[in-house]
């Protein structure tokens, strides 16, 4: 291995975003315009960068998963795409999509491998496997997680 | 044989990796990647990278080509 980077994700890609929500059994909802959520603003949490709270229940498409009562909005300002949904527990979805979201971050994160590989001339295999992790105070920590390996065609 | 390695954990934290380039190519080779997925936090060379840098500059310092 001769170098190993670090990626803060941003979801760049709708297409890779719509295979993710497939590939974990949820619905894409093209074009519904608001998601459901509490429907008030608590105030007991930070907003999402660059969000107001009129911008809360508003989306441009929205993502149903099954199992929680409330959704998930996608939003895209300025060529940036972002994930709003109320984690509240009676909601449903922070015990299914995962804390932050992250199911359907590694979910996203594999789809948008495969098709930038695949438009770069790459083949892909996938694999599930354990990963070592830096986990605070736990230290290194063997988690789940997937191992994409690009070659050249 | 070159590859690129992508690694998702259950946090949704994505690691990209590179193996058998030579020399600064492996920077290179994966950046196009890098750039699709989000934005860059931290790069760490390996050894492997500084290995093969070496072994660059032995070859220029010789500059018989062998």
């Amino acid at each position: 291995m001769s170098h190993v980077t670090t990626i803060d994700l941003e979801i760049k890609d709708l297409s890779a975003l719509k295979a993710a929500c497939e590939r974990l059994g949820y619905l894409w909802l093209e074009g519904q315009k608001n998601y459901r959520w509490y429907g008030r603003y608590m105030g007991n949490y930070a907003m999402p960068e660059g969000m107001t709270v009129a911008d809360l229940g508003k989306c441009e498409h929205a993502i149903s998963v099954p199992g929680a009562s409330y959704e998930i909005g996608v939003v895209t300002r300025n060529g940036k795409t972002t994930l709003l949904w109320d984690f509240w527990s009676s909601g449903g979805l922070e015990r299914i999509v995962g804390k932050g979201g992250c199911k359907l971050k590694q979910a996203y994160a594999v789809e948008a491998t495969r098709r930038a590989a695949r438009r770069a001339g790459y083949q892909v295999t996938e694999k599930r496997t354990l990963l070592d992790r830096f986990r605070g105070a736990m230290g290194m920590k063997q988690v789940d997680g997937i191992r994409l390996t690009l070659r050249r065609g | 044989m070159e590859e690129i390695i992508i690694e998702i954990d259950d946090e949704g934290a994505v690691e990209v990796k590179t193996k058998g380039f030579k020399g600064k190519g492996c920077l290179t080779a994966s950046k196009w990647l890098e750039e699709q997925l989000g934005t860059t936090l931290e790069t760490k060379r390996t050894s492997e990278y500084y290995a093969e840098e070496t072994k660059e500059h032995v070859k220029i310092n010789r500059g018989d080509g062998n």
